[in-house]
Parts: C-alpha cells; structure tokens; sequence
C-alpha cells in the first residue's frame, strides 16, 4: 500500500523517523517477549524489569504521535494516508509492549513450576510467533505485502491453535493457579499475534481494510 | 528555483512599479499622502486593518517601505503602520484557532495558543507606541543603524538589481499607458501576487526541512523556540504560517502555551526580513530605516516582555483566560476577533478623526 503512497515523492523526514521509532517499538517488545517467555516457560528468573522495559515503548509511541501531527501541520498533503496509518501502527506497537508485559506478571500467579503438554503448546507457539516480529518490521520497512501477507495467514493459525489449547486447559484438571497462568498465556500470544497481523494488514491492505479480521477476545 | 528567482524579480518589479507610480502622479500626490498618514492613530489603525484584511504583515510592511522609498510616506508615518501591522498579522493563526472550536477542550488549547501572539503584540504596540510619539525610540535607533549599514556598503549590494528591475518596471509602466493609477495598482497587484506565490512556493520546498527544525528546537529551549520561529519564519517569509502551524499542535496539547510563546517570538522577528529585503532592494535609506524599525520593534518587544517572568505572565495569563472565555462561551471569541481586528480600528479611526 505504502508504495502507492509514495511513488515520485520524497518520505517527510519526520514520517521516515516515526516508522523508525514503530521498527524500535518491535524490537523492544520482541525483546520483553524474550525475556518474559524465558521465565514463565523455563522456570527460570525473570532477568530485568519489564516495567522499566516498556518505558521506551511508551515514550515512542508519544514521539510517533506528535511527530505525525507536527508533519501533519505543516504539510497536510503530503504522506497523508502513511500519517493515519502510523497512527494506527503504533497503537498495536504499543499495545504488544504491554502484553508482553502481561506473560511477566503470570510468572509468579504459578504456584508450581511450568511443565508438560500445556507448557510445551505454548513454547511451540511461541517459537512460531517470535520470528514474526522481524518478517512484521521488513514487511513495513521494505513496503512488501507478500510479506505482509504471510505473516496475516501464521497469525490467523497461531489464533486458531492457541485458541485449542485454551479449549484443552478448561477440559483439564490442573489446579486454579496453572490453569489461569496457561489460559492467560494462550490468550496473550494471540493478542500479540493479533496486533502484528494488524500492522501488517497496514502493508497489505487498502486503508479502510486495515485491522480487517481482526477479533476482540 | 527558477520560479524563485522569477517571483523574487517579480516581487521587486511590483515594489519599484509603487515608486514610478508616485513620480507619475506628480509630488502633490505624495504630498497629499504624507498629510493623510500624518496622524499615527491613522497609521496605526491603517496597518492593523490593511493586514487583517490582506492576512500578510509582509505585504503591508513590503508596501509601506515601497512607499517611503517612492517620497510617499515619512518614516515617522510608516513606524505606526508597521506596528499595526504587526497586529493585523496576528489575526490568521486566531481565525485558524476556530477550527477546533467543535471540541471544546482543544479549542480553549487552540485559541490560547493563537491569542498569545495577539496579546504579546497588543503590548508591544502599548509599550513602544507612547514612546515612540513621545521620543521617537524606534526611528533614531533605526536611523543609526541604518547609517551604520550604509557605512559598510550593506545599502548598496542590491544595487545590481535595480539595473535590471528599474526597465522592467518602467516597460510595464509603459504597458499601461504610463498612467499613475494604473502603474500603481499594477505595482500593488505585482507585488501581492509575487509574495502569495513566494510564500506558497518556499513552504512547498522547505516545509520538509522546516518541521524537522521544530521537531527538534521546539522542545529544548526557550532561546531554541525563539531561533526555530526566526529561522522557519524566514525560510517561508511569512509568520502566518510558522504561527498558524503551531495552532493544530497547541489544540491537541503537544505543544504547550510556554513553549509556544517564544517560538511565536521568533516568528514576529523572522517576519521582519521581507520588509528588509524590500527596502535593500529599494537601495533608499529611509525605506531601510523603516525596515530596520520593523526588526527593532519586535526586538525590543521581545526583550521587555519575554525575560522578565512577571511581565511574560501577562499575555501568557490573558491568553488562557481568553482561551477559557472562548471555550465557554463561543460567541465570545468570534466577537473577540470581529472587535480587535475589526471593530477598534474603525472605531479609533473615527475617534481620531481619521475619515
């Protein structure tokens, strides 16, 4: 979509450093995800705050925001369509900095250490779901709905697997505490997945089809 | 950059036009000007409603400088028409402020933001305006200065120019039957258009350029603020616009009202370089003179009202309380422009005797 946007024109400075700081956003929750996962499926301590990680996230989606509007007085015709689009980018940015957030806070709802079948769905689901961070940020970086695309179709999968296990944690027999911790964590992987297909949609998509698909659970 | 250049030539055709036209209509013409801009309530109200009417400070100020140069107009009545236009100017970014008047929030934000400069002008002309008359402040600085450029051969880098303008203007005159009125109203014509599409064109090429300045000034520092506003202001030659931009980032809170102020500031004293430009062009010392008043007046504006806390709380306060007043009471803010911008100088006028 981006293409058609700018075909014979020059990015505004100040939109080519917003999708710099959306790129930012990504890698920064990609790297709370890390880490959160990390504790919660390993067992193993949680190596940083992920409070204090999230703060950057915040404070670049108020830069992309002013920055929209500071280009947006100043030259309303230009990159008018990539404006609103960035938008709307970076509330599904910020908003996949606060659920990777969210896994963190499950780790110490868990009574017992995390192990079994339901433990391993989710690492499986995350292993898929990781790499979709990097294809999402090249898919924009590059303007490329093929990839854009792709990573629409594994996150329409990913919710559909995830949303089994969740079906298989409330037929099971664990004790409260892992039950919400696994159901929550199934959950929050595909609000994750959710938020990355819809900034791809961004790519992909004609402006008013961004986010189409997309489910509130 | 072609067209620049072209619209530059253009921009001093017109202002040289306003000059011939004057030798055209014979000194009595002049003379009977000088008598009519001789009262500086009229010349006050003159640039407020000429600007507000036209909403570009640059033309009146660019007109007014052509005017002293062509024998027009004295510098002691040119200083009261610049400050009136340093009004008037102000009253673009306050109209722009209504557009957010939907929203009430945004718009008490918006018209504070906008109103500031109208307040931060207000004073200014209240300061100087009495001391002006009472001992001519602006013009004696302006006239040192003015002899000091003339001393360093700043008057005359223009000179160049003139040779190819001064036939030009002569031929279109001629065009026109070399009539007075007409070389003057085509003078006039030249001239706006010249700087409408100037203005159009600069922010065109270096809006880019420009909102990466904000981006990254606005912020930092109030001595930051004042330089961004100068310096875009200058790069598009209009302080309509540097101001107007601002309003939509106020109303939405991004901007706050003591960040804005000195960026507003600088916007008045970036303004003042297309009168400069003009009255060079114009190699006249007086036009420059009444060019260098322009630059010394938002100076001196700036540095009595802004340093001071006590005295930078008083447009800051009025303006809030005005944004307060509009976002109650919406009525109240389109009659606040209609009577300042409008309604006060018709009046004075009348008061002053000026019809």
């Amino acid at each position: 979509m981006f293409k058609g946007i700018f075909s014979g024109t020059q990015r505004s400075p100040l939109i080519e450093a917003a999708f710099d700081d959306i790129s930012d956003m990504l890698r920064q929750s990609a790297h709370m995800l890390d880490l959160a996962l990390e504790a919660l499926l390993d067992n193993a301590p949680l190596q940083a705050d992920l409070d204090e990680l999230d703060d950057p996230v915040d404070e670049a989606e108020r830069m992309v925001r002013r920055s929209v509007l500071e280009h947006l007085s100043f030259n309303p015709q230009q990159d008018l369509v990539a404006s609103l689009v960035l938008v709307s980018m970076v509330q599904d940015a910020e908003r996949i900095g606060d659920f990777a957030r969210g896994i963190g806070e499950l780790v110490p709802l868990a009574k017992s250490p995390r192990s079994g079948p339901f433990n391993e769905g989710l690492r499986t689901a995350a292993r898929d779901l990781r790499p979709l961070f990097e294809v999402t940020e090249r898919a924009f970086r590059k303007d490329d709905p093929e990839e854009a695309r792709r990573v629409m179709s594994r996150c329409s999968g990913l919710k559909e697997e995830l949303q089994e296990l969740t079906r298989k944690v409330a037929d099971s027999d664990l004790t409260a505490d892992m039950a919400v911790v696994y159901a929550n964590a199934a959950r929050i992987l595909r609000r994750i997945g959710s938020h990355l297909s819809n900034i791809a949609s961004s790519v992909a998509q004609p402006y008013d089809r961004i986010r189409h698909g997309d489910e509130d659970v | 950059m072609l067209l620049l250049f072209t619209l530059l030539f253009a921009f001093f055709v017109g202002l040289d036009m306003m000059g011939l036209s004057f030798k055209l209509f014979g000194k009595g013409f002049a003379q009977a000007m000088i008598a009519r801009t001789a009262n500086p309530f009229v010349g006050l109200l003159v640039g407020i409603l000429a600007t507000s009417l036209v909403q570009s400070s640059s033309t009146t100020t660019s007109m007014t400088v052509g005017l002293v140069a062509a024998g027009a107009l004295t510098i002691d009545g040119a200083i009261p028409i610049i400050m009136g236009a340093n009004i008037g100017t102000s009253v673009t970014n306050t109209l722009v402020s209504l557009g957010h008047v939907t929203r009430r929030e945004e718009f008490r934000r918006a018209f504070a933001g906008a109103t500031v400069h109208d307040f931060f002008n207000l004073m200014t002309v209240a300061i100087l305006f009495p001391l002006e008359l009472g001992f001519h402040v602006l013009r004696n600085s302006a006239e040192l200065l003015e002899h000091v450029l003339e001393g360093s051969g700043g008057i005359k880098l223009f000179d160049p120019l003139k040779a190819v303008v001064r036939p030009t203007a002569e031929w279109l005159s001629g065009q026109l039957g070399s009539s007075g009125a007409l070389t003057l109203v085509g003078g006039i014509l030249l001239l706006f258009l010249a700087l409408k599409f100037l203005v159009d064109l600069l922010k065109e090429l270096v809006s880019s350029r420009a909102e990466r300045i904000l981006d990254r000034t606005l912020f930092r520092s109030a001595i930051a603020a004042i330089g961004a506003g100068m310096l875009i202001t200058a790069m598009v030659q209009s302080s309509s616009i540097t101001t107007s931009v601002m309003v939509p980032l106020v109303g939405a809170g991004v901007v706050t009202l003591e960040q804005l102020f000195p960026f507003t500031i600088g916007a008045n004293l970036g303004t003042t370089m297309t009168a400069l430009l003009a009255a060079l062009a114009t190699g006249s010392p007086a036009a420059v003179s009444v060019a260098l008043s322009h630059l010394l007046f938002n100076a001196m504006g700036a540095l009595i009202i802004y340093p001071l806390p006590p005295i930078r709380a008083v447009p800051l306060g009025l303006a809030r309380g005005l944004g307060k007043l509009g976002a109650r009471n919406r009525p109240a803010a389109i009659a606040y422009i209609v009577l300042v911008f409008f309604g006060l100088p018709i009046l004075l006028l009348f008061l002053s005797g000026g019809f």
